[in-house]
């Protein structure tokens, strides 16, 4: 049979790629464009279809995503049935592994197996057909699967390799390990044999047999990692920079920092933006400020990565993180994150909005927006917009934040009944819950019974702002640890002290953090 | 006698739908149907089928003859239906991700090529599990031995149906795409080299090449051995869109003596004839009526009988069809069809 590895190789190493976050850019969605519009025939379709497809998917653009990864799949139908017109078995088991890679990206796990199956009937010898079944199966969500098949074709390709060390055959091995250490990594992040994999293949694109093709790399000042690759040179640069990427992230599942560091150090000497490098440093930092700055390069480096921006997001929650300054796509995104993270849904709603003015919509902002939607009480736009998200798994996310938070507003209405004024020492659980169901009821009857609520409690006050002796003006302080403050400063009978005092006050809602509280009577 | 094609009818199982997977087995008189998420059982003399729950992938199945039985796997979540004529199917999860299975009587053997495994479930439920050599694709039982070849490492191996033991292994040609025995041989379709290798199943050696055209896929025992020939293999070439028929392994005595007694009875030396098609076909199934052969590619069903092939449906899958009595069923959009083969004299 024929073997046609040259083009074959292309989806190997797409498909290895596609596993890793990624950046993407408008330039190389404009290569691959390129590729298309000079693509003569369905095969050379097929590659910048899948690129496109890839490139769309990993900026979360679903539409743009399926319709490329559904063109890929009707060209290789039409090359399947035009194979066995012409009775051209190799041509058509090429033709089935395109399908079978084009029905793995777009999910549909089934059909994706039953093609690979059919493929291997025709190809069981050949290792960049196991490789790429390997590659469907892990992107169709089945790793385990993928292992086995992985193993087939780092067995085959080693026996290749043995009969003649030339740099394509080197290369391909490197590939198929890689390709097995992603399938072991997803499933056993920890497993030693994940770190041996991986430093074999570093080891090998660093070997004297690949100076050749690293010298064409350096001369072509390759540095690009694109989905689809053309040459060895881009092969091997991209191979290596997500060899290293992924034996920095298996190093800090097996919690040896230093290793894991040293991995994604030479990955920022290759590209110094690499946005997955930059958020592995941000994890292993050490403290608030360096952590926020490796996290606002990653986020510099691709604003629009949910991966990486929900990274931000864990850390931004610490009362640590600092508040985000700057004025670049990744600092704006950062600060809304930040605003966020601090209750502060409104001011955060406004910043996504100039980012939105700015750069144009995307799914970060969507994923962003609706958060902000979900904080302010504002579950139909919230709805709206996860809908926008499509299979995203931010989107359950987002979903399980509005259940929850409407779950905490009925058991507030149900504790809302049961109260009778005046309520005594409240906990401030019971002010929180309260006063968003202030902000977020729409029934009348509950708010009518909230203002009728008498509060009694122990309050913390600020520091007053003024006191002349007759009286005492306060604006905020604390109930029972959560910060509150009058609508406006309010002045007291008596020269009062600062700290502890009775406060009677009724519930006027809540910003961000801080109840709204309208203050009837204070005792010392 | 001719035979005239009939379609007699059309049953409406499912709510027209486009469905990814299909498997269609009989099990015993009666016919089963899987699709994604249900399984239909039509008895015989049943105007109606009876539908239950199912898997979510219906991949491929295997049948038992007595009892009636046939099993039906999902090769994606790992589970299988052992559906009876009667009765609610019942579902196993497997530990292992099923690639190929067969009965032997009413005991289930199913090989696992991603775990390298061979699990055999009792019609009581009873599993137990053992680790093949290799990453097995494909099974075969012979005489209720169970035969395993791994067509990346080319190695077959003999397993004791009864403990499950490894008594016996081959290492023979790689990379075959089918794996069949009759009692006296194994046979492997092997598509990078045109060949198909035959061994023999009791001493697992005497390895022999014949010709299988141009690039032979599936091969299948379409007539044991007798007394006046040796049995025939077919064997589906879509690169040459022919179904070869070649005379299967038989000992050198045994040779002999069927050359002897038909030159006794003046039959002359049996030379089987290959099938001519208008499409390559790559899978193909014997019945007693004659083969059934699949293209993949098109999702075209032929019947080929000694006389004629004819093209009987399209746009099925690969396990969506079965030839039962003297009609074939066949699955297409989510719904069972059949088509029925009239005797006119």
């Amino acid at each position: 049979m024929r073997r046609l590895l040259g083009t074959m190789f292309l989806l190997v190493a797409g498909s290895l790629i596609a596993a890793e976050p990624r950046l993407t850019s408008d330039y190389e969605i404009e290569i691959a464009r390129r590729q298309l519009e000079r693509a003569g025939t369905s095969r050379e379709k097929i590659a910048p279809n899948m690129n496109l497809g890839d490139i769309y998917a990993a900026r979360h653009e679903q539409e743009a995503s399926e319709s490329h990864y559904r063109a890929a799949l009707q060209i290789a139908g039409e090359m399947v049935r035009g194979a066995r017109n012409r009775a051209d078995m190799s041509s058509y088991a090429d033709a089935v592994t395109y399908r079978a890679a084009a029905l793995a990206k777009l999910g549909l796990a089934g059909d994706a197996r039953a093609a690979f199956e059919e493929a291997i009937r025709y190809r069981s010898d050949d290792p960049s057909t196991w490789n790429l079944y390997a590659s469907g199966m892990r992107v169709a969500g089945l790793p385990e699967k993928a292992e086995p098949a992985a193993r087939n074709a780092v067995l085959l390709a080693e026996e290749r390799r043995e009969r003649g060390s030339r740099p394509k055959s080197i290369l391909d091995v490197a590939i198929y390990r890689y390709s097995l250490a992603s399938a072991v990594y997803e499933q056993r992040r920890a497993d030693p044999e994940i770190g041996e994999l991986l430093v074999e293949v570093v080891r090998a694109l660093d070997g004297p047999e690949l100076a050749n093709v690293r010298k064409r790399a350096r001369e072509q000042e390759i540095f690009e990692v694109f989905t689809i690759v053309r040459s060895d040179a881009d092969a091997l640069v991209s191979l290596l920079n997500r060899a290293l990427l992924l034996l920095g992230r298996h190093y800090e599942a097996r919690g040896e920092s230093v290793a894991a560091r040293a991995a994604w150090e030479r990955v920022l000497r290759m590209r110094e933006d690499d946005p997955v490098a930059l958020a592995g440093l941000a994890r292993l930092a050490t403290t608030p400020r360096e952590t926020s700055q490796w996290h606002l390069s990653s986020l510099e480096a691709n604003p629009w990565s949910i991966a990486q921006l929900r990274q931000y997001e864990a850390f931004a929650e610490s009362p640590d993180a600092p508040p985000p300054a700057g004025s670049s796509a990744g600092s704006a995104i950062q600060r809304a994150v930040w605003l966020l993270s601090r209750d502060r849904a409104a001011e955060a709603s406004a910043e996504i909005d100039r980012i939105q003015m700015a750069h144009g919509e995307r799914a970060a902002t969507i994923y962003l927006k609706a958060r902000a939607a979900i904080a302010l009480g504002n579950a139909a736009e919230a709805e709206s917009l996860i809908a926008r998200l499509g299979d995203l798994p931010e989107a359950e996310l987002l979903r399980r934040r509005i259940s929850a938070r409407s779950e905490a507003l009925a058991s507030s209405a149900e504790i809302l009944a049961s109260l009778d004024s005046p309520v005594v020492d409240p906990t401030s659980d019971l002010l929180i819950g309260l006063a968003r169901l202030v902000s977020e009821s729409r029934s009348p009857a509950e708010l009518t019974r909230i203002d009728a609520l008498l509060f009694q409690g122990i309050v913390d006050l600020d520091e007053a702002l003024i006191r002349d002796g007759g009286r005492t003006v306060f604006a905020s302080g604390t109930i029972d640890g959560t910060p509150f403050r009058f609508s406006s400063p309010v002045a007291f009978q008596g020269d009062l002290s600062d700290g502890e005092h009775r406060l009677e006050f009724r519930l006027a809602g809540i910003a961000g953090s801080t109840l709204l509280l309208e203050p009837l009577g204070l005792t010392p | 006698m001719k035979r005239s094609l009939a379609l007699v009818g059309v049953f409406l199982w499912l709510p027209a739908a486009l469905v990814a997977a299909s498997v269609v087995l009989p099990a015993g008189d009666a016919i089963v149907h899987a699709v994604p998420g249900s399984i239909s059982v039509l008895t015989a003399g049943a105007s109606e089928p009876t539908s239950y729950p199912g898997l979510a992938y219906p991949g491929f199945g295997a049948v038992a003859r007595d009892p009636a039985l046939a099993a039906i796997f999902d090769p994606v979540e790992d589970r299988l239906a052992l559906v009876t004529p009667v009765g609610f199917p019942r579902f196993v999860e497997l530990r292992d991700s099923p690639t190929a299975a067969a009965f032997s009587g009413s005991t289930l053997f199913v090989v696992s090529r991603e775990k390298g495994s061979l699990t055999k479930i009792a019609s009581d439920g009873e599993r137990s599990s053992v680790d093949c050599s290799g990453n097995p694709g494909f099974i075969s039982i012979s005489d209720g031995v169970v035969f395993t070849y791994d067509p990346v490492r080319g190695l077959i191996e003999r397993f004791d149906p009864v403990s499950l033991q490894s008594n016996g292994t081959l290492v023979i040609d790689r990379f075959g795409s089918d794996f069949e025995t009759d009692g006296r041989s194994g046979y492997l379709a092997i598509p990078g080299t045109g060949e198909v290798i035959s061994f023999s199943l009791s001493s697992l050696d005497g390895r022999k090449a014949m010709r299988g055209g141009a690039v032979p896929v599936d091969v299948v025992v379409e007539r044991s051995s007798g007394p006046l020939s040796a049995g025939t293999l077919a064997i589906a070439d879509p690169a040459s869109k022919r179904i070869w028929r070649v005379e299967g392994g038989q000992s050198g005595g045994a040779a002999f003596a069927r050359g002897f007694l038909r030159g006794l009875i003046g039959l002359g030396l049996y030379a089987p004839r290959p099938s001519e098609l208008p499409a390559g076909v790559d899978r193909i199934q014997s019945a007693p009526g004659g083969l059934l052969a699949f293209d993949s590619s098109s999702g075209d069903l032929y019947r080929i009988t000694s006389k004629k092939s004819e093209r009987i449906a399209t746009g099925i899958e690969p396990s969506g069809y079965a030839w039962i009595g003297e009609r074939v069923f066949y699955s297409s959009g989510g719904r069972l069809h059949s088509v029925s083969f009239a005797v006119e004299k």
